[in-house]
């Protein structure tokens, strides 16, 4: 039998069965790694290495959540600098991303239109090129081994995108808002934040997010501007920590790794629905 | 170029032509819109400008932090060597970074695209699934590493249990456990872009995602009404509408891949060999391990220079977008 031999409402059913297929397909490939991370880091020591491994851990066991405070010498030192360095480069990136992008908004002026470009370019900079000198120049002004120099470093590198992301949301709304702000005596900074910004705010959210997500991922420049355990974030951490004494000790790994994804995931479950909707509003029109 | 057309040309007669405000008047006009972009700018100068020129200025001496003294201009030397001599593994890098972009951009895009369309059907619990979907995004690099690390484990990870467990009629594809990082390298090449893609591919799903949901649904009812099937109305009505985003996020896609270090260092440090060896990692290895300062800094100038002309198709596609709107 043909498939158009059958009724509309039978080949409506099967459709919907082969999504529900295909649904269940792509969830078990979103969600096995994650599920072998945690089921991990429940096991004992020895489990982990069983071959053929256990899917479920036949011993179920916090051990690896419990030292994970005291047995990991900085791992609360690395959560703690990744919490500062990621929520300072947010901060400044959006302060000064929302200024630049209301600008080359707003603004005409002699070089806006090249400006828009080079900051697009900058964009393609490889990261890599920039960081023998940075080192060379962090290492002059003595800000090897600081916060400064990695919020410095990230908030560069989430500007270019940030700026653009800002434009594009500032380009959304209609200038006729602020303008009868403006007329009521309001200056142009007090149109941006009263009158602009709440209305891009889902935008702004998104781009906070994404600069936050950077930070908190980070390793390259982590891992060169910083060489004393006290100013490692948690990817440079990770990877001196693991490759060093507590290498193949994949339970406690898997523990601190769930424990560091934590955060984002609670972060990006919060601001979903925002960061969606600034998405749709701004950066993807077109 | 989109330029606003609302924006404000006309100053108020009370200025000068430099924006100045009369006394007693707010900032306005050029002048305002520079002191706006300074603190931006500022940092981009110092924290990307200035270090770029400075290590295109650095190719051309002969720096190595072994000998930190013999520093002179050598001029073109440097670019002589790596271009030339396969000693230096140049090509090799550039090579292993494209196969990675491009590997990594296209099956995540097309995992995520699937995912996107499914996730925009009317199904049950659609926010939950959207919202695991997101997960594997936001996992930090170095655990999406660790991670594919131990499932490509060739002794005792889960990937070699499920491929030596496949058994059709007595047909055994992967007989043997695979010994994921050893050999010529192709399997450690497979590992690094199989965990490269589980991470990026939410990226598409939620992007694309948000583009769907911009299509008015009245084409798709015109397109229903004309007759046109599921796969008709995909490529016709789907495809033409998110070209503008699908252009913009793989292009994102490529760059982010081809600047990536933290997925690749983390599993297999580059190895065997140089088999996964990409330019970042070639560069950070020539400069911090070998300590060949100017050597790397040739590396990266050759690279910024191969990605600008990847740039100026950025650039057009992205000035093409904005010009739509």
């Amino acid at each position: 039998m043909s498939v158009h031999a059958l009724t509309p409402r039978t080949r409506k059913r099967i459709g919907r069965f082969f999504l529900y297929v295909a649904l269940a397909i792509l969830m078990v490939y979103a969600f096995f790694p994650t599920f072998w991370l945690i089921s991990t880091s429940l096991k004992p020591q020895l489990e982990a290495f069983q071959n053929p491994p256990t899917w479920i851990p036949h011993t179920i066991t916090f051990h690896s959540y419990r030292i994970l405070p005291e047995d990991h010498a900085g791992f609360v030192q690395y959560l703690k600098n990744s919490f500062i360095v990621g929520i300072a480069t947010t901060v400044i990136t959006l302060i000064a991303a929302a200024h630049a992008g209301y600008a080359l908004s707003r603004f005409r002026f002699r070089g806006a239109r090249s400006l828009v470009l080079l900051i697009l370019a900058t964009q393609m900079f490889p990261y890599v090129t920039i960081l023998i000198s940075l080192y060379t120049l962090f290492r002059q002004l003595h800000l090897l081994n600081t916060y400064q120099a990695l919020i410095l470093a990230f908030t560069a590198f989430s500007l270019p995108f940030s700026i653009w992301m800002m434009k594009g949301f500032c380009d959304t709304v209609p200038a006729d808002l602020e303008e009868a702000a403006r007329v009521d005596g309001a200056s142009r900074l007090r149109a941006l934040y009263d009158v602009l910004l709440p209305v891009i705010a889902p935008g702004v959210v998104a781009i906070g997010l994404f600069t936050f997500l950077t930070a908190w991922n980070e390793l390259l420049f982590a891992l060169t501007l910083t060489s004393s355990p006290n100013m490692r974030t948690i990817p440079p951490g990770f990877v001196l920590t693991y490759i060093g004494e507590f290498q193949d000790r994949w339970p406690d790994m898997m523990a601190a790794s769930v424990v560091v994804s934590i955060p984002v995931i609670i972060l990006f479950t919060i601001f979903q629905r925002q960061l969606v909707r600034g998405l749709t509003a701004g950066a993807v029109k077109g | 170029m989109a330029e606003q057309t609302t924006s404000y040309q006309d100053e108020p007669a009370t200025r000068s032509r430099f924006g100045m405000p009369a006394p007693g008047q707010a900032l306005e006009g050029p002048l305002l819109a520079w002191i706006l972009l300074a603190p931006a700018l500022l940092l981009l100068i110092v924290v990307i400008f200035y270090p770029v020129a400075h290590t295109i200025w650095l190719s051309f001496h002969s720096l190595n932090l072994s000998e930190p003294l013999n520093n002179h201009w050598i001029g073109w030397r440097n670019y002589k060597n790596i271009l030339t001599n396969p000693v230096f593994g140049f090509w090799n890098a550039v090579r292993f970074s494209i196969l990675f972009s491009v590997a990594v951009t296209v099956i995540s895009f097309v995992i995520g695209f699937a995912f996107a369309l499914i996730l925009n059907e009317r199904i049950r619990f659609q926010t939950l699934w959207r919202g695991l979907a997101l997960i594997p995004w936001v996992i930090p690099y170095v655990v999406v590493a660790y991670l594919f690390f131990y499932m490509f484990n060739s002794q005792y990870g889960i990937v070699n249990d499920v491929l030596t467990s496949i058994n059709l009629f007595g047909w055994r594809p992967v007989p043997h456990p695979l010994g994921w990082y050893g050999g010529t390298g192709t399997l450690a090449r497979v590992a690094v872009i199989t965990a490269a893609i589980w991470n990026r591919f939410p990226f598409f799903t939620l992007m694309l995602l948000a583009g769907l949901q911009t299509l008015p649904q009245d084409l798709f009812d015109a397109a229903k009404v004309d007759g046109a099937g599921a796969f008709a109305r995909f490529k016709l009505v789907t495809l033409p509408g998110l070209r503008g985003i699908i252009a913009v996020v793989t292009t994102l896609s490529l760059i982010w891949s081809l600047n990536e270090f933290a997925i690749i260092w983390a599993m297999t440090n580059g190895g065997p060999g140089v088999a996964t060896d990409n330019m970042v990692i070639h560069i950070y290895r020539a400069a911090f391990i070998e300590q060949g300062i100017s050597r790397a800094a040739t590396m990266s100038t050759v690279w910024l220079l191969m990605l600008l002309v990847f740039t100026y198709f950025y650039v057009r596609i992205m000035e093409g977008k904005a010009g739509v709107e």
